[in-house]
């Protein structure tokens, strides 16, 4: 299987899981360019592009925490689905929480997928690795972009 | 009953008549014309003119003067003063037929006051308004909780205090007044104010409703918000420490030694463990603020479920799994798939020594209930503690033994009770040991048929 090519960006503030969840994209085999934005402010540069920098050129899956600073996870989900080019880009959202609301709210704003990070290394790496596989090995969504 | 006590206690106190007019406009900017002609309107609306003796206790002098005008235009008697002790005195002296209060005071809190004037024998009865600035939902039940009457909140119009006050004030002596009325108009009058009272009352009752309904909401809203902080807040450093320790011991493994490995994986184990607490205090928050969703739930499929998952985790086992079939129950499909997890978990945990290992899942009907038990032939326990078994973080086993955080049984009882059902425990040491619980049935058309 070809592996979708193009960078993925990694939506996270917390540096400690930010190094946990690039390890366990490499330990995953996964070999795209991995960038990080610190907060929603920064992922939305990425994405939209701004004066300092253009947007992202095709990027290949986000991975996206919920609690960030300037503006949250949801906020960026939404302005990002209003832009055409980024309408089926796969996010995944990897967040600590998993109340219904988070969930529901989450899917309702075009999230492709909902994961909680387990606090266990074990089960943290299999989840980011079968994120990866799914959305970059398996599924066929870069038809689609 | 002229009495012109004054009790003002600041010693630059002027007469009345000399202080500037500007001084007696309202805080809300009414001019005074105007509120003196509604409090008289409101009195005079009331059918109600008798004269009352009035303490107004409040710091502010621009406040005293105003309601103390308002007051004496209404036909009222007013003494003031401007703290707690000057009040205490005042009430010493004379009882007054009602009090306003106001809450923030130089020497304390009038609220405490108010407490105190409730346990006195004097002015246990007196109708007491409390004034502040502090009109939020909490302080204004703090009030009513402690006796107050009503409570109105800064900036705030006279004519409204005094309205309001009349209001009590006849509510309190109304019945005797009302006989030296002229023997026509009495029982109009009678019908009216017991009309009148009855609407106040049940205003008052509403306006209590209310606030205790925001002051659940909050503290709900509270719970959620504290649940939320946990969920995420305290899972990320355990990943942390749970992560960084594996990959110190993936990758540095070979520089330690055996203890030294043996430390880390302590360290594993308690982050591993933290984190299986946060995520069952979790579980038993989400089970109280579910919305239950009742429906034909079968438990033994649920059951053969679990099981699956069980062997899935642990191939090595060998468990004989009796499941009667058809069990049918009216419940919420998700909360009973919990119970069964933690029950069927546990049966599976604590026959784990076994080499005949043997779970079984069975159910009998007792009237509008199904009970379901689910029985095992492990390790069981010792029923001295069985009152235990259902508090959350109560084990019966010693952690080195038998893994678990104590959190699962709670969580199953409580699934229950909001069922309307019961659970309870049988067993013995060495004898196993049968958890059973009841949930409604489906009614006429129920399992065991």
């Amino acid at each position: 299987m070809q592996a979708v090519s193009g960078p993925i960006l990694l939506v996270e503030d917390n540096p400690d899981d930010e190094e946990l969840t690039v390890m366990a994209l490499k330990a995953a085999g996964l070999h795209n360019e991995i960038l990080v934005a610190r907060d929603g402010a920064e992922a939305l540069e990425y994405l939209l592009g701004s004066e300092r920098r253009p947007p992202l050129e095709s990027p290949a899956l986000v991975i996206l925490d919920l609690k960030l600073p300037k503006m949250n996870g949801f906020q960026v989900l939404q302005r990002a689905r209003a832009v055409e080019r980024l309408r089926r880009l796969p996010v995944v959202v990897l967040t600590s929480s998993d109340t219904d609301e988070d969930v529901v709210r989450s899917y309702d704003l075009g999230a492709n997928s909902y994961v909680r990070k387990p606090v266990a290394f074990a089960a943290f790496a299999t989840a980011v690795k079968q994120v990866g596989v799914y959305w970059l090995l398996l599924n066929e969504s870069r038809r689609a972009l | 009953m002229p009495k012109a006590l004054n009790l003002l206690d600041k010693p630059s106190q002027k007469p009345l008549e000399s202080q500037p007019e500007a001084r007696f406009h309202d805080v809300a900017g009414v001019p005074r014309a105007e509120y003196l002609h509604e409090a008289r309107a409101a009195v005079l609306r009331a059918g109600y003119d008798m004269t009352h003796d009035v303490l107004i206790v409040d710091d502010s002098l621009t406040v005293r003067m105003n309601l103390r005008e308002g007051f004496r235009a209404a036909g009222h008697h007013t003494v003031e003063c401007a703290t707690i002790a000057g009040g205490r005195t005042a009430i010493a002296k004379q009882v007054p037929d009602l009090i306003v209060l106001d809450v923030l005071l130089p020497d304390g809190d009038g609220i405490e006051f108010l407490v105190e004037l409730r346990a006195s024998s004097s002015a246990a009865r007196v109708p007491v308004i409390l004034l502040s600035t502090k009109a939020e939902v909490k302080d204004r039940l703090r009030g009513r909780t402690v006796g107050a009457d009503d409570y109105v909140g800064k900036p705030y119009d006279v004519a409204d205090v005094v309205a309001r006050a009349t209001a009590l004030l006849r509510g309190r002596t109304g019945l005797g007044d009302m006989l030296k009325k002229d023997a026509e108009t009495e029982s109009a009058y009678r019908i009216g104010d017991a009309r009148e009272a009855l609407m106040d009352e049940l205003s008052r009752k509403n306006d209590a409703l209310s606030l205790h309904a925001a002051e659940v909401q909050r503290l709900n809203d509270e719970m959620r918000m504290f649940v939320d902080a946990v969920s995420h807040d305290l899972r990320q450093p355990l990943r942390s420490m749970a992560g960084f320790s594996e990959l110190l011991l993936d990758e540095y493994g070979g520089v330690l030694d055996e203890r030294g490995r043996h430390y880390l994986k302590r360290v594993q184990a308690g982050a591993q463990r933290m984190g299986e607490l946060v995520d069952g205090l979790l579980a038993l928050s989400r089970v109280s603020r579910k919305t239950i969703d009742l429906r034909r739930v079968r438990l033994d499929t649920l059951a053969l479920r679990i099981l699956a998952r069980l062997r899935d985790a642990e191939p090595h086992r060998t468990v004989d799994a009796r499941i009667q079939p058809d069990i049918e129950v009216f419940a919420d499909p998700d909360l009973m798939e919990s119970v069964l997890e933690n029950l069927l978990g546990n049966a599976w945990k604590f026959t784990s020594k076994r080499s005949d290992a043997r779970v079984e899942v069975a159910a009998t009907a007792a009237e509008t209930q199904i009970v379901c038990h689910v029985r095992d032939n492990g390790e069981g326990f010792d029923m001295t503690y069985a009152d235990k078994l259902f508090g959350a973080f109560e084990r019966l086993h010693a952690a080195s033994e038998f893994e678990g955080t104590g959190i699962g049984l709670a969580t199953a009882q409580r699934i229950v009770h909001r069922h309307g059902g019961r659970i309870w425990a049988q067993s013995a040491p060495g004898q196993g040991a049968t958890f059973s619980f009841s949930v409604p049935g489906v009614g006429g058309t129920h399992a065991s048929g």
